[in-house]
């Protein structure tokens, strides 16, 4: 079972499903909580303008996948930049991928404790997913792909359902005003939502390379499509915040679980913030092993490792200690994940992208226009 | 299954060997930081040092608080 | 006429591979040597010819040999008078032997031994042979005759509409069953031996050109590796062949009726059969083909669908259930509708322990209850029912040992593993039931959400014969749904067979 090491290639459908379930899995829970308490009324349009950012930075990963299809973001870079480079741009990126996968289980843990189950210890919790996921990240992402696809077919369905029960509740009144405070609010919103989640697409630098053969072709509209749907579940949620609450929508944190709470139709069906609940954890959980995953292959890629998953599970106890220990109180985190990750994110994620991008296409501009040259003179 | 797993998996080489290593001192470095409640220099705060104070200007030039 | 190479059997470990010699004497001691201590083992010398001066020997079992077998000699020698050599004439041990080392034409099918493994092989297979003086080659005639099961109802596959007919445990019979139904040149059988004291033989049966050939390839290297281990029955096969011998799911089917491993071997699967079993083995086996059973595609559609979604229903309660109650009474009593809140607290005042051990004390007894039940003569069968019916129901709700909504999700859960048609499949979920308790009961529905995941995790990474396990449900293909969930139309199925892929011929 464990001999079998060559890494089965997944389908561009299969990566698309992936790459909504990376992008929706913990922004569910999270936003939009936070961008509605910075934008107001405007936050969907702050979710547009961040999601064309994202757009622009998948653009980005896909020029790299089409340079260099067998390459992972590490090795390009380490192509284009040079080795000492690289190591010195993942001093910000390593980190950064560490934080990412801590914070999403310290999310977890904060939900559950805030909402459902408040009196165990988050230790638990943090244990429980970094398990599973570690497990998960283990097995390769082939066997992530059949299974994200499976646990996405039951937490989609269930959020629209949701979202769908609570239409009488719905005032379309609320929505308005988008603009109360003019355009700052909006840039405001839309920086904090490309930090978390849109600039974290970069992780996909790393995924792109197991794609089949066959289907490189159009797996750009597939991950088109799998970013634009994300876009618009996320507005989605928002809108559907912003009617049910209105102005008090920033108080509560879990917009969405808020919103199951209210819930009541056919008398049976109350109270069912715990399904919801449910799949907010699953979707994290998605999230969490491909994160680590990532990680472990960043990390093994760098130091050119044979076998990534030598080092999983080392990665996933950091991570769970990580998260016990890194910060000292919930304002604290509060301000890392509001104020500090979208520099962060920028400085490991986007910047060394566009640096890589830009290196790559002006090497096969300059060989494109020697070969052309070429071509010119002799024929 | 974990014992499944250790018992076929291949040998590591010296580089896997000194990354694990390294990891496992870190982690070693956070279990005692977390077991004896000490304060010490985590990854935060790393962090904190580093770029702290352009994130906070960029906040605080963005966010507008309704007077 | 001979039987074809293909089935030719292995010899066996004790006994040298030396030539038969032409001396009677020296192969008697021989065999005197090999078989002694056995009060079955008979040798029968004759004598024939002029003057009755020529000498041969059989040899046999008489607990495997039928009475009237016994005299191979006679009929050997009548044929070859009337034939060959003509009445009244002298009878040479030339004359015989070259009658049957060119083939003659006799009466009783005979083979030619030429060494003491393949003779010895031969008895313990149930052949009388015989041994002549001056001629270094022995004949074996094949007489072997036991009691028998004759071919009935199936026990544990019975339908209401369908073939009535099921699997014995004589292998010729069975593979006849199944090459009457199958009436192509295509469908192949191959025999072979397993290996050990028990030498039993078995064979697959696959049609070539809708099996998948990697398929194939993968289940014979598979094979190899079994050569030199005893095989009882069809499920050391099993054991001794797949992917995960740890996991709690199966990853081959059973049946016992032969319409439906004629249907499976149409799917382009293996089929498995045993000498001395009943039960066939059909490989690989996929997670959605144990919500099959042979009567689904003998009813209607619109019915047969609607009986697979029960079944997967009943394969989710089955699992869940008990654990659901433990998560939502401890930790999520919110989202059980308030009048049904109240029941529960009712019902649940007074008892003892708390939901998880009142849970798992019921179960224990259902499990009891249902071991007891397999092992129990017929005739007392009934009455433990009527105790553990007692016992379990109204007994425990009296004594306050456990609730009325208990005893009801206890039986529920029960009759909805008894729903799941694959007995194999069942086991799984029998031992699944509890680590999802204990974690129900930790953790609430974080905790069962966790074990889910697990279960998930194991089911997808399972692989069944190097095919993934929950194909076609994990990677998607919404093509080959058409007998998943629903069941669709016949014409569907059988005309544009996508699921059943059309491979070049083995070879």
């Amino acid at each position: 079972m464990m001999e079998k090491k060559a890494a089965v290639p997944i389908s561009a459908f299969q990566m698309s499903l992936l790459l909504f379930a990376f992008m929706t899995g913990s922004a569910i829970i999270n936003i939009p909580g936070p961008i509605i308490s910075e934008a107001f009324g405007g936050a969907w349009i702050s979710l547009l303008f961040s999601g064309a950012a994202g757009l622009l930075l998948l653009g980005c990963l896909l020029f790299l996948h089409r340079a260099e299809p067998d390459l992972s973001y590490v090795e390009c870079s380490k192509k284009a930049l040079g080795t000492a480079v690289t190591f010195a741009l993942s001093v910000m990126t390593v980190p950064f991928l560490l934080h990412i996968v801590t914070g999403i289980v310290i999310d977890v843990g904060l939900f559950m404790n805030s909402s459902m189950l408040r009196e165990t210890p988050n230790t638990v919790f943090n244990l429980a997913i970094f398990a599973i996921a570690a497990l998960t990240a283990r097995a390769g992402i082939e066997v992530m792909a059949r299974m994200f696809a499976l646990i996405l077919m039951l937490i989609i369905p269930l959020t629209v359902i949701v979202l769908a029960l609570a239409i009488p509740n719905y005032q379309f009144a609320n929505l308005l005003p988008v603009f109360p405070y003019g355009w700052r609010p909006i840039w405001h919103g839309a920086y904090s939502s490309f930090g978390f989640p849109f600039e974290e697409i970069f992780v996909f630098g790393m995924l792109l390379k197991y794609t089949r053969k066959e289907d490189r072709t159009f797996l750009g509209r597939s991950l088109a499509k799998g970013f634009s749907s994300c876009i618009l579940f996320l507005i989605l949620s928002t809108l559907c915040t912003l009617m049910l609450f209105g102005p008090l929508a920033p108080i509560k944190k879990y917009s969405l679980f808020e919103l199951a709470r209210i819930i009541e139709a056919f008398e049976i069906i109350q109270r069912i913030e715990s399904v919801i609940g449910m799949s907010l954890i699953a979707g994290s959980y998605m999230k969490e092993s491909i994160a680590l995953f990532v990680l472990a292959h960043f990390v093994s890629d760098l130091f050119k490792l044979k076998d990534a998953r030598a080092i999983m599970m080392p990665l996933a106890l950091i991570g769970f200690l990580n998260s016990l220990v890194s910060y000292d109180s919930n304002t604290e985190w509060i301000e890392i994940v509001n104020v500090m990750h979208p520099l962060w994110a920028f400085g490991g994620f986007t910047l060394p992208l566009l640096l890589t991008a830009a290196l790559i296409g002006i090497k096969r501009r300059r060989s494109g226009a020697r070969a052309s040259g070429s071509a010119d003179s002799s024929g | 299954m974990l014992i499944f797993q250790r018992l076929v998996t291949r040998r590591m080489d010296w580089r896997e060997k000194t990354v694990y290593a390294f990891l496992l001192a870190f982690s070693v470095y956070e279990a005692i930081d977390y077991a004896g409640n000490l304060d010490w220099m985590e990854l935060y705060e790393w962090n904190d040092l580093l770029f702290a104070g352009p994130a906070r200007s960029i906040e605080r030039f963005l966010s507008y608080k309704p007077k | 006429m001979d039987r074809t190479e293909a089935g030719s059997r292995r010899s066996v470990s004790p006994g040298e591979a030396e030539p038969w010699s032409e001396n009677l004497d020296d192969n008697l001691a021989r065999i005197r040597r090999l078989f002694e201590g056995s009060s079955d083992f008979v040798i029968l010398p004759w004598r024939y010819g002029p003057d009755l001066a020529f000498r041969s020997c059989s040899f046999f079992y008489d607990s495997l040999v039928q009475e009237r077998h016994q005299n191979y000699m006679k009929s050997v020698l009548q044929d070859l008078l009337t034939h060959e050599v003509g009445p009244g004439t002298e009878l040479k041990i030339d004359e015989l032997a070259a009658f049957f080392e060119r083939r003659g034409v006799s009466a009783e099918l005979a083979q030619m031994r030429c060494d003491l493994p393949s003779v010895a092989a031969d008895i313990s297979a149930g052949h009388v042979v015989v041994a002549f003086d001056g001629w270094n080659r022995a004949l074996s005639f094949s007489a072997l005759s036991v009691e028998s099961r004759q071919v009935a109802e199936p026990t544990n596959e019975s339908v209401v509409q369908g073939p009535h007919e099921s699997t014995v445990e004589n292998l010729q019979k069975n593979l006849g069953l199944l090459r009457l139904r199958l009436q192509s040149p295509n469908f192949k059988i191959v025999r072979s031996n397993g290996g050990g004291e028990s030498q039993t033989q078995f064979a697959y049966g696959f049609i070539e050109g809708k099996v998948d050939p990697g398929l194939l390839e993968e289940f014979r290297v598979r094979l190899e590796k079994t050569r030199n281990m005893e095989i009882l029955e069809s499920s050391y096969i099993e054991q001794l062949i797949e992917d995960s011998p740890l996991s709690p799911f199966p990853q081959h089917r059973y049946t016992e009726r032969p319409d439906t491993a004629v249907a499976a071997m149409l799917d382009g699967k293996i089929a498995v059969l045993v000498q001395g079993t009943g039960s066939i083995l059909l490989c690989p086996g996929k997670f959605t083909e144990f919500f099959q059973s042979g009567e689904d595609y003998y009813q209607r559609t619109i019915f047969s669908s609607i009986i697979r979604i029960l079944r997967i229903n009943a394969f989710i309660i089955a699992l869940t259930l008990p654990s659901l109650y433990i998560a939502l009474t401890t930790y999520h009593p919110e989202l059980i509708p308030t009048i049904l809140l109240l029941a529960v607290i009712d019902a649940r005042e007074g008892i003892p322990l708390p939901a998880f051990f009142e849970a798992l004390l019921m179960e224990f007894f259902f499990e009891l209850l249902r071991e007891a039940g397999v092992r129990l003569p017929k005739s007392i069968g009934s009455a433990v029912s009527i105790v553990g019916a007692l016992v379990i129901g109204d007994a425990a709700i009296s004594a306050g040992i456990a609730s009325p909504i208990m005893v009801v999700i206890v039986a529920l859960t029960g009759i909805a593993s008894f729903t799941i048609p694959q007995y194999n499949f069942a086991i799984a979920l029998r031992i699944l039931r509890f680590p999802l308790m204990v974690s129900a009961a930790l953790l609430g529905g974080f905790g069962m959400m966790i074990c889910f995941l697990l279960i998930l995790l194991h089911l997808c990474s399972l692989r069944t014969l190097g095919q993934p396990y929950l194909a076609p449900l994990a990677p998607l293909r919404l093509r080959q749904f058409r007998d998943v969930v629903i069941r669709a139309p016949l014409s569907r199925l059988l005309r544009n067979p996508v699921n059943r892929g059309h491979h070049r011929s083995v070879k």
